[in-house]
Parts: structure tokens; sequence; C-alpha cells
């Protein structure tokens, strides 16, 4: 009779063809995806949506996004203009799809980014403790005192507009919890018997650590992904609307907001509409994206 | 028959005898006071090692080196670090924030000005949505899957999802400009009217105790909309939490207890299932006391509302640096003492701490 | 340690409870489960009845249901459970409640759990008290600390005034059965009361339990999966496997001469070989 000891052994012990182990599990992914709840499928039914008009209106656009005086200025809908024209004369639905690209690659590369980055600096802490566990822990502390995005603002004052310093400033927020979380998984999992296992085979630390804790781990780690990629995408809007770091009339939908909003007193309401129908699009499907996760991963605990 | 030992009595910090009350409150004020000086440090870090040179903002372009370096001498910029280090500290401790290079003034005495506009925008927005949050949320939970479960649930997703300068433009539209039903956005009070006498800073609550009735009603329709705009982002933050935290509770293995002893439904959704609920939504307040400190900087530009973010607001848009600074370190120890004070309630409110 | 006498189960008059036919199952979202399956059994009037099974047998939703504190997502899809003239399985909740608590009364798992955290555990007995009967808080307060003492907590006094945290897995235990016997009931549920706690406990809450029951004239059923603790406390019982009733009858007759292939397994596998004294 086998122990489980012996199980796990067998599993986890350094093995060829890691890689092709890996893609084989990649169908088995996409098809638990498809048999999922609706709330994951609407979710990312929006977001492909998004992307596939983002891509789009990069081969065609009814006009230039970024050009002014192609139709009267601050028109309401038409045929001529689909969403309008702002107070420039630029056409809105150009400008809105257009924008698109700049959102969600922005949000995207955040997420991402901060994910990558959180999830490694926090497995690093969680697993190996000591002083470089405190410190981050201290850091932690201190970077989350700042409420979120007040501190974009204020980091951006300093290093100055531009695509890259706006990425690295919105990643700053959601960062320091995507390190809490994957702190923690590595905590409970480091004990478990696996990863025991994994350590008297001889592996090495680091490959235990990213072999196998963290393949365990990436699920609480997924889900907030999903659920901070809407306050993602609201502070991009909002460093837009306010015009620091995202130039004031950048193709970007919180610029747009802010280019429509001295037109809202006298009714132009579809200038500032549409960008905001844009931003409430993509945070929704992160959100729904987000409930699905949870509750896939809920019903897997069971 | 065996014998179940009890715990020995708990001994706190180092040892100190002190009654629990006092040691909680100490540790977390230490606690708290240790994130404030990280805050300082890392605004310092920051500003001073990564910043650009204000130099360049002082100096003329005709100016030689050695005006440059008077310059540098005067804005304390050519101490070594260390030293530039201790003075801010100290500068800080006494509640001095710097200068403001576009007003000249000190950012200090420009925030105490402009707080009792924000801190009457956040106290009635953080009220509403507690109220209306938390009311919301323990409803859906209790009809859980019904219409209104589902209606509240599409609105505060939406709460969450939507930028609030947009709601704010949005209801502007509505309500101003189709409607006619409300002020437009020109600050606290219409144009030309001026405010009651200052006692506390808030317009509501001065114009009846000092019997300036004339501006009691003006004042309370300029604050509907942007209370409105803060505080549906606070209600659906707290709605949402309210919900999956009553609804845990209702499921918790002690409420089947109480109905399984005949307990009458009232007392069993009040008194077990909401006092449960309620210790994780106290956490998420500190969190939405966070989002209002934001929020009024994009809410304080739509309405034109003279507060403490709009002053952040023109100190970003004119480079004022030493302006965004002393806003954000007030904002950080704002929250920071706010986060301590509720952690302290839940350890009071949660006698598995308590002990 | 109570004598088994050797009675036939299950008969007509002296019952309290008389489950018929009864069958249920879960809604999931892969359609319907049943979990139960023509389960025939009764609870003789002062008697002690035990349900054994293991994991999954059904035996805790069908406690509950008598309870009607199956989860719902559960539905019953036949047969009555009859209680003092009706078929209290199609109770609506409001029906239910009254009958919870002042004459069913249910003891559950993990007491620890199953204790409200915020509140003090005398709190939570003046609670069920004066739900049950017509008492002032001070008098509520009395009786709760009487019953403390009953349920041999030492101290009670000072014991009402702590949190359910404050107490071990056995106290938390004894405090789960005062409140379930504070409400004065007539039939006792206890779903698996000792499982969790260690084995001298263990010994202590069964003792304590046949102890009130027999003194308080009630009528109990006992959940368990722990044949020893049958033989030893229990009058009747009724054997589950699968949501199947397998065999019922008295512990005597039972465990000494079962009849069903499973009820010999499960014997065997307790290593069961003598019969109570």
């Amino acid at each position: 009779m086998t122990t489980s000891l012996d199980q796990a052994v067998e599993t986890i012990a350094p093995k060829p063809g890691r890689l092709s182990r890996a893609a084989a599990s990649v169908p088995g992914a996409i098809r638990s995806i498809r048999s999922s709840p609706g709330a994951l499928s609407a979710g990312l039914g929006i977001l492909a949506f998004m992307v596939l008009i983002s891509l789009m209106s990069v081969i065609w656009t009814p006009y230039p996004p970024a050009a002014t005086g192609v139709g009267p200025v601050s028109s309401a809908p038409s045929a001529a203009h689909w969403f309008g024209t702002d107070s420039v004369g630029s056409d809105v639905f150009s400008r809105t799809i257009a924008a698109g690209r700049t959102d969600v690659l922005y949000t995207v590369l955040v997420v991402v980014i901060a994910l990558v980055v959180g999830s490694v600096w926090g497995a690093l802490a969680g697993f190996f403790g000591g002083w470089f566990e405190t410190i981050t822990l201290r850091l932690l502390e201190v970077v989350q005192a700042f409420p979120a995005l007040l501190m974009a603002l204020f980091i951006i004052t300093i290093l100055g507009p531009g695509a890259i310093n706006v990425i690295l400033v919105v990643t700053i927020i959601p960062l320091p919890e995507f390190v809490r979380l994957a702190r923690a998984e590595v905590m409970t999992k480091k004990n478990w018997q696996f990863a025991e296992a994994a350590r008297m085979v001889g592996n090495r630390p680091l490959v235990v650590l990213f072999k196998h804790l963290m393949p365990n781990s990436w699920r609480p780690l997924l889900a907030y992904a999903s659920v901070s990629a809407a306050w993602v995408c609201g502070n991009i809007a909002a460093l837009g609307f306010i015009g620091v770091g995202i130039q004031p009339d950048a193709v970007e939908w919180g610029s747009m907001i802010a280019r429509g909003q001295a037109d809202v007193v006298n009714g132009a309401w579809w200038e500032s509409f549409f960008p905001g129908m844009g931003v409430l699009l993509l945070a929704i499907g992160c959100q729904l994206i987000g409930d699905g996760i949870a509750a896939r991963n809920r019903g897997e605990q069971r | 028959m065996a014998v179940e030992i009890a715990a020995p009595p708990a001994r706190g910090l180092r040892g100190i005898a002190a009654p629990k009350i006092v040691r909680v409150i100490g540790r977390r004020l230490i606690q708290a006071i240790l994130v404030i000086w990280g805050v300082v440090t890392m605004t310092f870090l920051l500003t001073r090692v990564f910043a650009p040179s204000p130099v360049n903002l002082f100096a003329q372009p005709t100016d030689t080196a050695a005006d440059r370096a008077e310059i540098a001498k005067r804005l304390g910029l050519t101490d070594p670090i260390p030293v530039q280090y201790v003075h801010y500290l100290r500068d800080v401790i006494h509640g001095n924030l710097g200068t403001s290079y576009l007003t000249q003034r000190p950012v200090t005495a420009d925030l105490l000005n402009k707080i009792p506009a924000t801190a009457e925008l956040a106290v009635y927005a953080l009220f509403f949505g507690v109220i209306v949050g938390v009311t919301i949320g323990v409803l859906s939970a209790v009809f859980e899957g019904s219409i209104f479960d589902r209606v509240m649930r599409l609105l505060t997703s939406a709460g969450l999802a939507l930028p609030q300068f947009w709601v704010a433009l949005m209801l502007i539209l509505i309500f101003f400009v189709d409607l006619h039903v409300l002020p437009g956005p020109t600050g606290r009070l219409p144009i030309g009217m001026q405010p009651p006498p200052t006692v506390t800073g808030f317009y509501v609550i001065d114009s009846i105790i000092t019997g300036h009735l004339s501006t009691f009603w003006p004042a309370v329709q300029q604050l509907i909309l942007p209370v409105l705009t803060l505080g549906y982002g606070v209600a659906s933050t707290l709605a949402r939490g309210a919900r999956a935290s009553m609804i845990l509770a209702l499921k918790a293995d002690y409420v089947r207890t109480a109905r399984a002893l005949g307990l009458s439904r009232g007392r069993i959704w009040f008194v077990y299932a909401l006092r449960n609920a309620m210790l994780p939504v106290l956490t998420m307040f500190a969190g939405t006391v966070a989002w209002a400190l934001s929020g009024a900087v994009l809410v304080e530009g739509v309405y034109g509302w003279p507060g403490a973010g709009q002053y952040a607001l023109n100190a970003l848009e004119n480079s004022d640096f030493p302006a965004v600074q002393g806003f954000v370190l007030y904002a950080a120890i704002l929250y920071v003492l706010i986060y301590q004070l509720l952690d302290i309630a839940y350890s009071f409110a949660d006698p598995r701490i308590r002990s | 340690m109570t004598t088994a006498k050797a009675e036939p189960a299950g008969r007509e008059a002296g019952n309290l409870v008389t489950v018929t036919s009864f069958a249920g199952g879960f809604r999931t979202s892969e359609g319907f489960k049943p979990v139960l399956h023509d389960v025939s059994f009764a609870l003789a009037e002062g008697k002690m009845t035990a349900i054994v099974g293991e994991t999954g047998s059904g035996k805790t939703i069908m406690a509950l249901s008598m309870m009607g504190l199956a989860p719902s997502t559960f539905a019953k899809t036949g047969g009555s459970i009859e209680y003092a003239g009706d078929d209290i399985s199609t109770y609506d909740d409001r029906a239910f409640r009254c009958i919870r608590g002042g004459e069913f009364a249910m003891v559950f798992q993990d007491a620890r759990a199953a204790l409200n955290p915020v509140l003090s555990v005398g709190k939570q007995l003046i609670d069920a008290c004066r739900a049950h009967r017509r008492v002032s808080v001070a008098q509520a307060r009395e009786i709760a600390e009487e019953m403390l003492g009953k349920v041999r907590v030492p101290e009670p006094a000072q014991r009402m005034k702590q949190f359910p945290h404050e107490f071990s897995g056995g106290m938390a235990q004894r405090v789960m059965l005062a409140l379930a016997l504070i409400c004065q009931p007539k039939l006792l549920i206890l779903d698996e009361p000792t499982t969790g706690l260690d084995v001298t406990i263990q010994a202590d809450i069964m003792e304590l339990i046949v102890d009130l029951v027999h003194s308080g004239h009630m009528t109990a059923c006992l959940i368990t999966h722990d044949l020893g603790v049958v033989a030893e406390t229990c009058d009747d019982v009724v054997v589950m496997f699968h949501g199947y009733i397998k065999e019922t009858g008295t512990v005597v007759e039972v465990l000494a001469h079962p009849k069903d292939n499973y009820t010999e397994q499960l014997l065997r596998a307790s290593r069961f070989e003598e019969m109570p004294a």
C-alpha cells in the first residue's frame, strides 16, 4: 500500500519534460473555463468584445481620433457622428473606441505586472522570512497608509508624465495586496506534506517555491487580479481626468470626460457620457470575471 | 472525572500589568506613530531624493550659477540629506508642511482653511453611505435572490465601476441642467451669498447655531449632489460588504442553533446574525474613509467645492510641490489615525479579541 | 449505566415520533440527488434511540428534517414524520417555530461553533429560556445558572458572563446541552455530541446526557457512528446506510443478533464482541 507521502514524492520528483506537461494542462484549463458559470463567461465576453473593438479601431475608425474640426463643434449624436462631437469638433465615437486601446492596454499591463511582481515578492517574503519579510511588511504598511489615488498622484507629480510612469504609478496601488496574498498562501502551504516531500527529495528551495508552492496558490491571486482590475481602470481614468501623467488631450476615456466637462452645463451630455460608459463596461467586465473566479474557487473547495 | 484546566492569565506588552484597555490602546497608538513616521520618511525620500530640484522653479533664466546656489541654500537643499531629514521631521512635528510655491503661504495654513469644506462634505457622505449602504446590504442578504437583491447588486456594482467624476457630471446634467431641481456646481453656496459666521466650519450647522437661517437651505441644496456622488461609492462598497458578511452570518452554525432553540426571527436577525455580520463591516469602513479622501479630490473638482481636495487639484496642475506633498501627508496621517481608531473599536466589539 | 429493556421497538402506542417512508434529496446544479429512501422508524417515548451509520448515510439530514432545519436545497419527495397527530414534514417554518425548542431540541456537533461568539453564554441561555417560559430576566438568569450547574459546569455564576471561545470543547458541549434543556423539550436530538472531544471527556458527556434524559423523562435520539456508545447508553437502534434503513430494533436484539449484512459489518468493524451488560 502506498502512503500519501510516497504518492506525493512521486508527483514532485524532478522529471524531464516539465514544459510539455505544462502545455498539456492548457486544454484542460480552457475546457474548464468554457463550462464555468454565467458570470465568468459574461465577463470574459465583455472583455473580449472590448479588445476586439479596440483592435478594430487600429485599422478603422469613422474619423481620425486625434483630429479636431472634423465636424461641427459640440453637436449632438447624429447619423454622421454616432456619438456626437466634442468642444473642438472631434468625433466622439472614434475617440471613444480608440481610447479603449489605451485604457484596456494600460489596465491589463498594470494588473499583469502587479500580479507577477507582487506574487514573486510575496512568495519570497513568505518562504524565506527573516529580515526580508519584516522589511517587506513594514514597507507594505507604509505604502498602504496612503489613500490609493493620492499616492499615485503624488508620485506621478514627482516622476512627470509619460506612459511608463503612468503604468508604474498605478501598479503601486494594487501591488501591496498581491504581495500579502502571495505571502499568506506560501506561509500556509510551506509546511504541508507535498512541500515537505519536495524538499526531502532534494529540490533546491527556489525550485520548491516556484515549481510546487506557487502553482498551487494561484487561485486567490487570480481572483484578486480581476477584482483589482476594476479599480485599476478607474484610477487610470482618474489620472486622465485630472490631466496629470496622462496628457489632457490624450485619447483616453478620463481625458475625454474632462474635455466634455465644460460643456455639460450647456447640456452636451454625449461628450462625457460615452467615455464613462467605456470605463463602466471595462470595470464591470472585470468584476464579473472576478465574481466568476470566486464562485469557481468556492465550488472547488467544497 | 476529567479535569479541564483553565488557561493561565494573560500578560501584556513586556509584562506590564496595566488594564487591558490601556494596553490595547497603547499598542495601537505606538503602531500608529510608527506608521506615520514611515509615511513621513517615505514622503521625504520621494520628494528630496527622487523629485526634480525645485531650484528651477524659482530661478530666472538669467541667473548665474552663484544665484542658483543662493536659491538652493535658501531652500535648504545644500545640507546633507540626513540633516535635511532631521529638519523635515522637526518641521512636520511642529505642523509646518512647507510653503506653497503658488500662494507663497504656509501649506498648513492653507489646508486648515480649506479642510472644513471637505470635512462637511465627507462627513455627510460617509453618514449617508453607512446608513444607506449597510441597510441595503443587510436587506439584500436577508432577501437573498429576490428582485430587490438583484437590482441592488446591479446598482452597487455600477457604484464601484463608475468613475466618481463621471457620476458627478451626470448628476449635474440630470438634476441641474435638465430638471432644474438642484443648483449648479458653484461651490458651497450660491454665487454672491455670504457664509454664516464660523463656529464649526460646517455651513449647515453654523447657520443653525448662529441663527443665520437664510443660508441653511441654500447650503443644504448645494450639498445634495456632491454628497450623493461621494456617498454612492461609499454606500456601494459597504452594501456589498454588509451583504456578503450577513449572508455568511445567516449561514453560520450559531444561527442554526438559534433557530433550533425556537428563538424569534427578529432576534435571530438582529442579535445573532447582524451583530456578527457588522464586525467585518467595521473594518471595511476604514477603507471607505480612504476612498472618500481620494474621491474628494475628484468630486470637489467637478463641483467647484472650495475644499482641501480642490486645493490639491490646483497644486497638481501647477506643480506646486509642497502643497501636493502637504495634502498627501495630511490625508495619509488622517487615514492612519482613523484606521487605528476603528481597529480599537473592533477590539472592543469582538469579545474574542477582547480577552 | 442503564439497563436496556428487551421490548420490541416501534410499538404504535408510546411512540413520540413516527417516521414513515420518508424520502428526500438535494437540488444540485447537476439535477436532483436523492439522499433518503423509504426511511421508516419510530422514536419510542421515554426511550433513547440511536441512529447509527457512517458519513453520508443520511442520519444528520434525517434529524434536521425532523426539526425543519434541513437546508433550502433539500426537498422531501415522500413520506411523513408524525408527531402529536400531525405530519410535521408538511410544516412551514412558522409552524416549526412552535415546536422548536419547546418540544423538540437539538444539540449539535461542534459546540463552540454552534454558540454565538459575540454574546455571553449567560445571555444566550436567558434568551433560550425566555423564548419558552414566561419569566423575568432575573428569574431566567437564576434558571440559567441552575441549568449550568445541572450540566456540571463548575462555578456557573462566573461562567455565565464568559464567552463561548473561553470554553473548552467539553465545556461548550455542556453549555449546548444546557441550552437545549432549558427549553424543557420533550424530544432531545443529539447529533454526534461527542465527536472531536477527548475520549475521557466523551465518556463524561455521555454519562451526563443519559442522566439528564432519564431524570427528565425525555425521549432522546442519538445520532452517532460509535456502536460502543450505542451499546452502553441506548434502548433502541436504527441502522442507516446510504439513505436506506438497514435494520431497526432494540439494542440488545440488533447488536446480539444482527439480521442485516451491513449491521454485521459495522459490528465487526467496531470490533464489538460483547453484548452490553
